[in-house]
């Protein structure tokens, strides 16, 4: 469990970042710990100077005896203990002071109280200079920077462990807040690899990352679930679709096994047989088609496509059979239309499959009107034709595999002409919709970008 | 006429459907299922026609058509696919072979390609006018007679018809027709090439008292001489 969150990335990124701020805090403290030390050092050669120059008036005005007694006064009082004085005579004999006479070299700037005889474990501030003949040392301990330095270096060390320990605590937090909403999405993942689609990793609402990234979970499980859904119910379509002409089959079969015993001829039970392995095999490959497509693949070998003769061609192999059964189909292709980014076949094959449906429904007397015009950089191909239309809350299904508006499934057909028509679309990028034509029909337009 | 066929096929009861079918008519056929032996076979020995298909152990259909061609060796050769893709059908052909053949096929439909592809050759001397029996294209003024009669075609009618007639004797299959004529490449749910083929059939056929065209029953159509 702690070895889980010290390795939790959470607890690593407080981590992290509490170094990041002990770094920062030392790094500042240093520089001001030296900025005071400093401004500290400077106060104390100032007071010696004055000190120093007070000292050498009294003796420039008032003469050696006057400077003697003030010495005698100032190394005698308890007030004034912060103060070291010294007077040599010209022979290096101490005339009067506290201290031991310092050594030439040591007899300015910062000293050791070792060096003047002093047991104390701070340093002084050492002015020396000639008065008359004499040579007067003034100091000043340094006491007060060594408490200062003590006091400031006392006080990092503490801020120093209760910032640790409040970012120890802070990432802890964070880290057990960050591993129950992985550990939320974790428990979501699973469901979802049970099967369970319905599963949502549950959001905050905060907007955050995790947020984000668990709203994103949710959609792609949602859409996956989608299309696990789809395959579901093309499988049992397909498994529906195929037990009908299977069972035929199979009682085509025993016919003809029948005949064949009682040595009748059975040449029209195998041509029934014939009839039922087709219509199988073009389902398996319609559906093999439509993945193919679907997969993008042959978008390598798109070419400059011309969709007027594209659609006349088809339009030309189906005219005799509408005119046959009392209809027409008119083609209309605006001049100057021009050439787009396609494959012809599946072009072709999209015409073929919504003139078929087209046909397929008409009823009576088929008339279809195709037309192709250019607009707004859009190649756009209308089919309109007098069928008995598609109600507008079945519109977006038809494109679905296997789906069929009579549930019975009584027309011949398996259901995947439209959707191969939108996996082509979809191929294409071009837009396709279904609308209500003038004459109650059916009325498709496809938008092809040029 | 008899033709020597090589078939490249690993699937036995397939080979054994397509061989028993070709020996009944009459012609001598080879099988083998490991793609290098097939590819040795048939740069060594000579064959009408070679049947490949596009998965063998071995070496794959498409790197032996285009071993073969790359031989120099001009065999026709019919590609068979089991999938309906429009891509293995292309990159067949771009391979070098002569034709496709999607799985499963009819017995029927390989055959009529099979002898579609091995009378090639006569075809290559250019002619302009053809003739079965008493009907007469003429395919550089585009007209149509019968017994002297004029018969006005559609564009597409002339094709279908030309079809035919270079095909004299012959089947075109569905698939076939549907190739040559319109370039689809894929067979239509709806009965629209009988349609075609009535129509035509009412125009060169119908008034005259011999029939030429004839439906071979779940193939195609053949045009030919009366016997």
């Amino acid at each position: 469990m702690l070895r889980s969150r010290l390795r939790s990335s959470g607890f690593r990124l407080a981590l992290y970042f509490l170094l990041y701020v002990l770094a920062a805090v030392v790094i500042a403290g240093t520089a001001a710990f030296f900025v005071i030390q400093e401004e500290l050092s400077q106060r104390h050669e100032r007071m010696v100077d004055r000190e120093y120059t007070v000292l050498s008036n009294i003796y420039s005005r008032s003469g050696e005896d006057d400077l003697i007694e003030t010495l005698g006064v100032l190394t005698q009082s308890s007030r004034r203990a912060d103060y070291v004085y010294s007077l040599s005579d010209p022979d290096g004999g101490q005339v009067i002071g506290n201290i031991r006479p310092p050594s030439e070299s040591q007899s300015t700037g910062e000293v050791d109280s070792q060096e003047l005889g002093l047991d104390r474990d701070f340093r002084y501030f050492l002015k020396t200079g000639k008065v008359g003949e004499y040579t007067l040392t003034v100091g000043s301990s340094a006491e007060d920077i060594s408490e200062v330095e003590e006091v400031f270096l006392q006080g990092a060390g503490w801020a120093f462990l209760v910032l640790l320990a409040i970012s120890l605590a802070g990432g802890v937090l964070l880290s057990s807040r960050m591993n129950s909403r992985i550990q939320e999405i974790q428990i979501a993942m699973l469901k979802v690899a049970d099967g369970d689609f319905q599963t949502k990793v549950p959001l905050t609402g905060s907007g955050d990352d995790v947020d984000r990234i668990a709203a994103l979970i949710n959609t792609t499980v949602e859409k996956l679930g989608t299309v696990v859904e789809i395959n579901r119910r093309i499988t049992t379509d397909i498994a529906h679709d195929l037990k009908t002409p299977l069972n035929r089959l199979k009682i085509s079969v025993e016919k003809a096994m029948e005949s064949h015993l009682r040595g009748q001829a059975n040449d029209d039970e195998l041509s029934e047989i014939e009839k039922d392995c087709r219509v199988i095999i073009s389902t398996f490959d319609a559906l093999q088609r439509i993945s193919q497509i679907e997969a993008g693949a042959r978008r390598s070998r798109f070419r400059s496509t011309d969709i007027g003769k594209v659609l006349s061609n088809v339009v030309e192999f189906y005219s005799t059979h509408a005119e046959v059964a009392g209809g027409h189909i008119e083609v209309e292709i605006e001049p100057g239309i021009p050439s787009v980014r396609g494959d012809d076949e599946l072009l072709t094959q999209l015409f073929v499959n919504l003139i078929e449906n087209c046909l397929k429904h008409a009823g009576g007397a088929p008339n279809i009107k195709c037309r192709v015009r250019h607009a707004n950089g859009f190649v756009t191909a209308n089919l309109d034709d007098n069928g008995p239309g598609i109600p507008e809350r079945e519109r977006e299904n038809v494109f679905r595999s296997m789906y069929r508006l009579e549930k019975s499934r009584t027309k011949p057909g398996a259901g995947l002409g439209l959707s191969l028509v939108k996996a082509i679309c979809d191929l294409h990028e071009a837009k396709i919709t279904l609308n209500e034509s003038d004459s109650g029909g059916l009325l498709v337009s496809i938008w092809l970008p040029v | 006429m008899s033709v020597r066929i090589l078939i490249l096929e690993d699937d036995l009861k397939t080979s054994n459907y397509v061989k028993s079918g070709f020996e009944e008519a009459g012609h001598v056929c080879d099988v083998l299922s490991n793609g290098h032996d097939g590819l040795f076979q048939a740069v060594r020995e000579s064959y009408d026609v070679v049947v490949v298909d596009r998965m063998l152990p071995g070496m794959d259909g498409m790197a032996i058509v285009k071993a073969m061609r790359a031989a120099g060796n001009q065999t026709p050769v019919i590609f068979l696919t089991s999938v309906s893709g429009v891509d293995d059908r292309v990159e067949g052909l771009e391979a070098g072979a002569d034709d496709y053949l999607v799985k499963p096929f009819a017995f029927s439909e390989l055959s009529a390609r099979v002898s579609a592809l091995t009378r090639r050759p006569s075809l290559q001397v250019e002619q302009t006018v053809l003739r079965v029996h008493d009907l007469e294209m003429d395919l550089v003024r585009r007209r149509v007679k019968r017994a002297g009669t004029t018969i006005e075609l559609l564009p597409k009618e002339f094709t279908l018809l030309e079809a035919l007639m270079r095909a004299e004797g012959r089947v075109l299959t569905r698939t076939m027709l549907l190739e040559k004529v319109w370039d689809f490449h894929f067979d239509p749910e709806t009965s629209v090439l009988e349609t075609h083929v009535s129509r035509l059939r009412g125009k060169i056929d119908r008034p005259f008292d011999i029939p030429l065209l004839h439906t071979v029953r779940n193939t195609g159509y053949t045009l030919h001489a009366p016997e």
